[in-house]
């Protein structure tokens, strides 16, 4: 792996809800869908002091 | 962050550069790396909105007797245009991020809360409208959702109306320096910033600590429904005395972290910027977090600044990995809990071990630098215990999450990457009785689980109680790999860890226990005797313990312990200790079925003595089942392994090295020959 990492998340910096709101859904869809995927399936962490147990 | 991927008009994607990934990767993250992180969640939090309020207006109702999505919209975008840097502090909030996700669930039908209307969920749109007001200045009226007579403004405050209320409506405003919210029946007046508790106002807690020239500040944050992990939660608020209480311990915790670890402290203050306060669990610290909302760590209260830093450091931990993740995919997790993590009791999935690795990572650099700074000797051997432990345990999963299949290329240089700085500490000695009551806690968590979750084909265990009966040497050279049946019901004592922890940090309390007398203090005889290094009499206890009843895992792995220590180099018997508990039943049965009057039930120390004479060479290549490295072929899984411990591109480099995960050898040993 080498150079720069990049994301499928768009970078929305200087981007105004006002520009949001207008901004093709095309453009969105392949970033939306796995935001959404991460979304419908949380992951918590459960931590603690006394582990082992139930704690990542 | 630069652009990346872009397409004619399509806006550019998130880049992250190498050297910020391998910063993470290695488990730091200055604030270089940590704009990276939020860059990408504040993009995150937008795709998110855009998505919530594209979800609400194709659903019927779902802002009930609120303004419609269309009035949401324009009254957002109004606010944002007039107070960005207060619109953007809101959109940051952890709790925002926990909203987004919940409602989007909602929205989805993921998850149902029958007991609150969509638009109480939706509506709270109208509550972070008012809080930028609120917070801006902006004069504003506006109507919010109340969820059972309680208004979060969130980053402000909570407006009770009274208990046991259905949802409804509240009249909002913002005028010269006043927030002022209206039911038909009440009012609630508020002076802006809102700073002070008062009628009918719970101000949203924030508690800060300066050390030198770090500072952190985070809320305290006991009201906003959106605080916890799931479903949105009633306030829970702290007396006053347990606010300072929690002042005074992130006081000290910020203390240890900056005199520790400078650079870590900066960090935390940065990223860290919400606790929430969970209820106390008695003798343990709870603690958790989520992707979806970061930048917050839940946490009960801890008993000292020391518990209260090492949690801060191990949340922190999951905040950076879950910033990261939310921009590039590290493994294709199919969910299935399936490895080994030495900190939980049952198998977790790809995903699950990662998290965990992260997570100890940091907590074992905490007791490494935390065991330099300790002002007492106890305090120092506890600390040089918990590194030693967490080293062992961290590294042994770090090597199954490297191996496994499921790692992307770049999931694989993460692992890497946390594996460069976890060699530098293999170099460091420990006191050589902390570092064997450390690899006694490590041998004692490997051997629960499989005992516990790992099951052998029957006709091998048949076959094995034949040779039992007759006399014959214990054999393996043709041990089937065991299945994994998890048992999750079986609780866990973890009485031995606790021991061993009682003797370093209050030898004298420790030391008035005796096997005879332990029962009395609410310990196993065997736990006390051999924590004691009493390994007969350990064993004894054990073996007296399963001749009654002999469904006992704890017992079962203690004996393990106990005839392993006994019988110096039969560390067999910890390669296998499900074989113990399978062969016992078997014999019972046979027992059971006909057997000669003379022929007494099985002594659970004549089997574990016996499989302890296994020779230790035909475990090379087959213990590593389920430690994850176990799923791969061995040719695949070597070369993995080995260019990971040695930290180089080609195997031909190192020789062997998978032998570490296979024996459970501490790498400390191997590492010489990878140099």
């Amino acid at each position: 792996v080498s150079g720069d990492l990049e994301s499928d998340l768009i970078d929305l910096a200087g981007c105004s809800l006002a520009d949001l709101r207008v901004q093709d859904d095309e453009a969105l869809a392949s970033s939306l869908d796995q935001l959404l995927q991460q979304v419908d399936r949380p992951r918590g962490n459960f931590g603690g002091s006394d582990p082992p147990g139930r704690a990542d | 962050v630069p652009g990346g991927k872009s397409a004619g008009s399509y806006p550019p994607c998130h880049v992250v550069l190498p050297e910020n990934f391998d910063d993470l990767a290695a488990g730091g993250g200055g604030p270089k790396v940590l704009d990276v992180l939020a860059s990408g969640e504040r993009s995150r939090r937008l795709m998110l909105l855009r998505a919530m309020l594209d979800g609400a207006a194709k659903e019927a109702n779902a802002c009930g007797p609120l303004p419609s999505v269309e009035t949401a919209w324009n009254m957002l975008i109004a606010v944002q245009n007039r107070a960005p840097a207060e619109f953007d502090k809101l959109l940051m909030h952890p709790q925002t991020g926990m909203w987004l996700a919940h409602s989007l669930r909602r929205l989805h039908r993921v998850t149902e809360s029958p007991a609150v209307p969509l638009w109480v969920d939706i509506g709270y749109l109208y509550n972070i409208v008012l809080a930028v007001a609120a917070r801006a200045g902006i004069e504003m009226l506006v109507t919010v959702p109340h969820r059972g007579g309680t208004v979060m403004i969130p980053t402000l405050g909570m407006a009770r109306f009274g208990q046991g209320m259905a949802c409804g409506v509240v009249q909002a405003s913002v005028n010269s320096g006043h927030m002022c919210l209206r039911t038909a029946h009440d009012v609630v007046n508020v002076r802006l910033p809102g700073t002070a508790d008062s009628d009918g106002w719970w101000t949203l807690r924030r508690i800060g600590s300066q050390s030198g020239e770090n500072e952190v500040v985070v809320w305290l944050d006991d009201i906003d429904p959106y605080r916890e992990i799931g479903e949105p939660v009633p306030p829970e608020r702290l007396s006053h005395a347990q606010t300072r209480q929690w002042r005074h311990l992130l006081n000290g915790a910020y203390e240890i972290l900056t005199r520790d670890n400078p650079r870590l402290a900066s960090a935390v203050a940065m990223g860290l910027t919400s606790v929430v306060p969970l209820p106390p669990s008695p003798d343990l610290v709870r603690s958790a977090s989520s992707g979806d909302s970061s930048g917050s760590a839940l946490i009960s209260m801890p008993p000292d600044p020391t518990a209260l830093a090492v949690t801060l450091v191990h949340e922190f931990q999951h905040i950076k990995l879950g910033g990261l993740l939310h921009l590039l995919k590290l493994c294709r997790d199919d969910s299935s809990p399936r490895l080994y993590a030495p900190w939980r009791d049952d198998p977790r999935p790809l995903s699950g071990l990662l998290q965990g690795v992260y997570a100890f990572l940091g907590v074992t650099e905490f007791w490494r630098l935390h065991r330099s700074s300790c002002s007492s000797a106890r305090q120092r051997a506890f600390a040089e215990f918990e590194f030693a432990l967490w080293r062992e345990q961290t590294w042994h999963a770090l090597q199954s999450l490297h191996a496994d299949a499921g790692l992307t290329k770049l999931g694989r240089r993460f692992a890497a990457g946390m594996a460069t700085t976890m060699r530098r500490w293999w170099v460091e000695a420990v006191d050589q009785h902390i570092a064997a009551a450390a690899q006694l806690a490590v041998q004692d968590h490997r051997a629960g689980w499989r005992v516990r979750h790992l099951q052998t084909d029957s006709a091998y265990i048949a076959k094995l109680a034949r040779d039992f009966s007759q006399g014959h040497t214990a054999r393996i050279d043709d041990w089937p790999t065991p299945r994994m049946v998890p048992d999750l019901g079986v609780s866990w004592t973890h009485q031995r860890i606790a021991l061993a922890r009682l003797r370093l940090t209050a030898p004298d309390e420790f030391h008035r226990l005796s096997s005879r007398n332990a029962a009395h203090h609410g310990h196993h005889p065997g736990d006390v005797a051999l924590v004691s290094g009493n390994y007969r009499i350990a064993a004894n206890a054990y073996a007296r313990q399963l001749a009654a009843d002999p469904d006992q895992p704890d017992a079962w792995v203690g004996l393990a312990l106990a005839v392993s220590a006994e019988n110096r180099g039969g560390r067999s018997l910890l390669e296998c200790p499900e074989l113990m508990p399978a062969l016992h039943r078997k014999l019972r049965s046979s027992h059971g079925r006909g057997s000669r009057a003379d022929q007494a039930i099985p002594d659970p120390r004549a089997i574990a003595e016996w499989l302890c004479g296994i020779s230790l060479s035909a475990f090379a290549c087959r213990s590593t089942a389920y430690n994850g490295i176990g799923a791969m072929s061995a040719s695949a899984r070597k070369p993995l392994v080995a260019a990971m411990v040695a930290g180089c591109e080609s195997p031909n480099t190192c020789r062997s090295l998978s032998i570490v995960s296979a024996r459970n050898i501490s790498p400390s040993l191997v590492l010489p020959v990878a140099r």
